[in-house]
């Protein structure tokens, strides 16, 4: 599941930085913005069921690789 | 009554925050307090227009109901397999973002671009099902491949009805100005209505699952922001009202309160009033004996425009805030320096925050991800200028159904759709961090924001007089 999580943000982001550097801020370093973290959301639904509605998380809960695969492990 | 411009306002404002402070520096819950005061604020708000207050107190009741009525139906629905996680009923974390809001020039809203700050850590909620997946929402299971939809309309249907009758007093009364008539119209309505909105939209997402008629009307009918914004959110609004701050907490939120209400005044009062001297002296001054002289004054004026209305709306802004506090209420910050802004994108981060957080969080996420979820749009860049000609466009004709307020938005939605595709070049991508490149970039930011504000003005007008 990390794996298959991983290609994802990687092609979200459209970057294999993120396979290295699993804490920087997604944000931060342009990797994503507000359009991108839609299409973050739309694809983790599809790929493994985890519903987050838009306003649910705050924006620094879900900012890197190793928080996004948290949110969605707990929720598995 | 006029709010923030009418002496009796202040001297009202004055008598009712020295009970809220008292209640605040005691440590004691300022709930109740917190209504009386507002519904009174209210009741000589429409003393002069008792037509209006009327509307307004049907508006209340309506939507208390049908947001009731949503609520009950939909966690009565009959859910299986849900693990019933742990719900919070409002925001767990707010110690970490508190200072961010009222202390430092930190955009504490902007980054959020996930949405404001919610529960921390906490787990999805439960969302009653209506198919037979575990976590469906919105009627789509996201197990199953997409198009293929589970029976799941009659929710979505229920949703959409109830945000209809939500707008209709809004699309009624903003429909029905066309025709110099205020049908189901009242002072605030335009706010109020964002207000019902999200709560009914939350609702819908699972993400708020009580509604008690105290906070509820205690949330609605919060004077502060109540004529003009910021547009705060129900589950920070709840929170905020249902926790009483510790008194150390209490003392800073108070001073800094008070500070920021002393800004907006001085916004208000003194710079507002300079720009909006300057908005009709400056043509004036330099004449029309040549058309440059005219076409300068011109300029100048719709500068000064864009300043007056910054100070004006920001004013009005920092005194509700600084207001809140006393209150015990954290009102989220409206400007962030919007003519710092390097680009449109971050301009829209600065400018009216509340508005366009609401705006960006409630319509254009739902509709990039509806676009994505049924793949209507094929491409990504596509979808998000769909996304911001709608957004902006929606945003124009909420301020007025008029020619002019379409075409201000659907000024800034062609901006930010531009700005969407000339990121993708290589050129913006070489040199978006050269200081030359930030510096033009700004100065073009600034003259179309400016250009922007000539068309909500109507002084460029598409109409013609």
């Amino acid at each position: 599941m990390e794996e298959r999580l991983l290609a994802l943000i990687a092609e979200v982001c459209d970057s294999d930085d993120i396979y290295e550097r699993r804490d920087i801020d997604l944000f931060e370093a342009g990797l994503l913005d507000s359009m991108a973290a839609i299409d973050l959301l739309v694809s983790i639904e599809d790929e493994f069921g985890v519903v987050i509605a838009p306003t649910e998380l705050a924006r620094e809960e879900m900012n890197s690789v190793n928080k996004v695969l948290a949110r969605v492990q707990e929720r598995l | 009554m006029t709010f923030f411009t009418d002496p009796a306002f202040f001297v009202l404002l004055v008598l009712a925050a020295i009970p809220a402070a008292i209640l605040g520096f005691l440590g004691r819950s300022q709930r109740f307090y917190l209504l009386g005061v507002s519904l009174l604020f209210l009741a000589f708000l429409f003393s002069k227009t008792p037509l209006a207050g009327l509307a307004f107190v049907f508006y209340l009741a309506l939507s208390f109901s049908v947001s009731r009525l949503f609520l009950y139906l939909r966690s009565s629905r009959p859910s299986q397999s849900l693990q019933a996680p742990p719900s919070l009923p409002g925001r767990a974390d707010l110690g970490s973002d508190t200072p961010g809001r009222y202390g430092d020039d930190r955009p504490q809203a902007s980054p959020n671009l996930l949405g404001p700050s919610y529960p921390a850590g906490s787990k999805p909620p439960a969302i009653p099902g209506i198919a037979k997946s575990s976590r469906t929402r919105n009627g789509f299971s996201p197990s199953e491949p997409a198009g293929s939809k589970p029976p799941a309309i009659p929710e979505m249907a229920l949703f959409l009805v109830v945000v209809g009758i939500l707008l209709l007093p809004l699309v009624a009364y903003k429909a029905s100005a066309l025709f110099d008539a205020s049908l189901l119209g009242f002072l605030g309505i335009s706010y109020i209505t964002f207000k019902t909105v999200q709560v009914a939209i939350e609702i819908h997402d699972g993400l708020i699952k009580e509604l008690g008629i105290v906070d509820y009307l205690a949330f609605l009918v919060f004077f502060p922001p109540f004529t003009a914004g910021p547009i705060m959110r129900s589950r920070d609004f709840m929170h905020d009202i249902r926790t009483v701050p510790q008194q150390s907490d209490y003392r800073e939120l108070f001073t800094r309160g008070l500070l920021w209400f002393l800004i907006g005044v001085f916004y208000k009062m003194v710079c507002s009033a300079v720009f909006s001297i300057a908005i009709w002296y400056l043509p004036k001054a330099l004449g029309n004996a040549s058309w440059v002289a005219i076409v300068a004054g011109q300029i100048g004026s719709a500068y000064a425009y864009g300043f007056y209305l910054f100070f004006d709306f920001a004013g009005y802004s920092l005194m509700a805030i600084g207001i809140g506090a006393v209150f015990g209420i954290k009102v989220p910050r409206n400007f962030h320096y919007p003519f710092a802004s390097i680009d449109i994108k971050d301009f829209w981060n600065r400018w009216h925050m509340s508005l366009s957080f609401w705006l960006r969080d409630y319509v254009f996420m739902r509709f990039v991800r509806t676009v994505r979820r049924h793949r209507l749009i094929g491409s990504r860049v596509a979808t998000s200028c769909c996304g911001y000609l709608l957004n902006m466009g929606l945003m124009g004709l909420w301020h007025g159904v008029t020619l002019n307020y379409l075409a201000y938005g659907l000024y800034h939605g062609l901006l930010l759709a531009s700005h969407e595709l000339f990121q993708r070049t290589s050129f913006f991508k070489r040199h978006k961090d050269t200081k030359p490149y930030r510096i033009v970039s700004w100065l073009v930011t600034f003259n179309l924001v400016m250009l922007g504000f000539a068309i909500f003005s109507g002084q460029v007008s598409l109409s013609g007089h």
